[in-house]
């Protein structure tokens, strides 16, 4: 077996990603992290067709001289690689070609490689859509909570009452609200026993999802990493004692506790990590106070650094270390 | 046409994430505090029924806008100990930097902090 040698793509701040390197370099197995901003404007690569195969190089100058065989590499984390950089010489639209001459070529030749992956660039972009994830959590077996997709005013109006008022909102992205320039605010799962006349209207300019409020007991964030399942209990409160409509609001408390999925939940999530041939996955469901498990959504790069802080013995950077460096399947 | 430039378009995203842009923002977090300022004034400005449905409910984090002069009190050179460690390949962990982070962390609000504190980015959320 060949040593492994780990491809970390990310930018330099990626907390999640420096926990998993610290580990990686304790073992002393090789990482190479490279964020693809550094590309082409201060790295080379070059691969060449030869008799036996390819030989690919990749030499970045950003922080000194460094250089990867990519055909040495055995595993890739796809973490939060940023948007290339031309020469900022070039006239802006030839920066633009150069980007995304820059995208095919080390698209091209990243996603050729016979590595593992974690995830592959086109996996996770599929996955990332939560209408398909929806979709597919139901063909699965997985409840959901009753959704309508729509940025049509009369159609949510329909929906809420069919509903009897209890319904949420949410984006459909990430849920951040960044004014050009500005810091960036998130918007929280919100509940909408009533929409106001003078707002219901403005679905019309943006698409939005509108689901059932579920009942909640707790939340359950589940870290999928090759076939291991990681799932952590998330009690969530109000001042009130109550669940929180989004655990992650920080008025309230939160309680962090490892727990063991039933067996059949645990069967579907897995088809459901298949189907969209994640490696990985950060998954979010909702029990209700019946017991219920309602599938919400599956992060295909969802954080974990926090989870690892907020629960003992979790180990979920280390589990990572164990897959990318071809210690655990 | 319009389907074409939507494909290459998806083909260019596929190897690249979203800019969360916080790494920038605390190495340069002057900038970044005015240019949060000016955002929030165009914010203001604009009429609510021009915005989006989800902007009319709870939006949480922000960062304290008085940050900067605090930082500043510190009287720690940002771009000298609060910056990416090349040869460990992992953001310092010097005692500056653990300094620095500590307290720009104190500095956010709401879930801005909980993105910082919990990573830094943004899809992980519903």
């Amino acid at each position: 077996m060949r040593d492994p040698v780990v491809l970390v793509l990310t930018q330099e701040f990626d907390v999640t990603a420096d926990n998993v390197v610290a580990i990686l370099n304790e073992r002393d197995v090789t990482v190479f992290r490279y964020d693809t901003s550094y590309f082409p404007r201060n790295s080379t690569l070059t691969s060449k067709s030869t008799d036996t195969g390819w030989l690919t190089t990749l030499v970045d100058t950003t922080h000194g001289r460094r250089s990867l065989r990519l055909e040495e590499v055995t595993s890739v984390w796809y973490r939060r690689p940023t948007p290339f950089t031309a020469d900022p010489s070039l006239e802006p639209a030839h920066q633009e070609f150069a980007v995304k001459e820059s995208a095919h070529a080390m698209g091209g030749i990243f996603t050729a490689l016979p590595v593992r992956w974690v995830n592959l660039p086109a996996v996770e972009s599929r996955a990332h859509y939560k209408p398909l994830q929806l979709k597919v959590a139901r063909e699965v077996g997985l409840r959901i909570p009753k959704t309508l997709i729509t940025n049509d005013p009369e159609e949510v109006s329909r929906f809420h009452r069919e509903c009897g008022g209890a319904i949420i909102y949410k984006a459909l992205n990430s849920g951040l609200i960044h004014q050009p320039g500005g810091w960036p605010r998130g918007l929280l799962t919100t509940a909408l026993p009533d929409i106001p006349p003078d707002v219901l209207p403005r679905v019309r300019y943006s698409p939005c999802v509108f689901q059932e409020l579920i009942d909640k007991a707790y939340e359950l964030r589940i870290t999928v990493i090759g076939e291991k399942f990681f799932a952590v209990r998330v009690d969530s409160r109000t001042d009130d004692g109550e669940p929180q409509i989004d655990s992650r609001n920080p008025l309230g408390t939160q309680r962090y506790t490892r727990t063991v999925l039933p067996v059949e939940v645990e069967k579907r999530l897995r088809r459901l990590m298949d189907a969209f041939e994640l490696a990985y996955g950060a998954i979010d469901v909702v029990v209700d106070r019946a017991g219920e498990h309602y599938f919400l959504e599956v992060n295909p790069a969802g954080q974990f650094a926090w989870l690892d802080d907020q629960t003992p013995g979790l180990s979920l950077a280390s589990a990572m270390a164990d897959y990318l460096s071809g210690l655990s399947d | 046409m319009s389907t074409t430039a939507a494909t290459d378009d998806f083909f260019d995203r596929e190897l690249i994430q979203e800019e969360f842009g916080m790494s920038r923002s605390f190495l340069q977090l002057e900038e970044e505090l005015k240019d949060t300022r000016q955002a929030e004034e165009r914010k203001a400005k604009a009429p609510d029924d021009s915005k989006p449905f989800g902007y009319a409910f709870e939006l949480d984090g922000t960062i304290d806008m008085d940050a900067y002069p605090q930082l500043k009190a510190l009287d720690i050179d940002l771009t000298e100990h609060h910056h990416y460690d090349a040869e460990a390949q992992v953001w310092s962990s010097s005692d500056e930097s653990t300094r620095i982070y500590s307290y720009l962390t104190s500095c956010l609000r709401g879930t801005c902090a909980y993105w910082w504190q919990l990573d830094g980015v943004v899809d992980d959320v519903r």
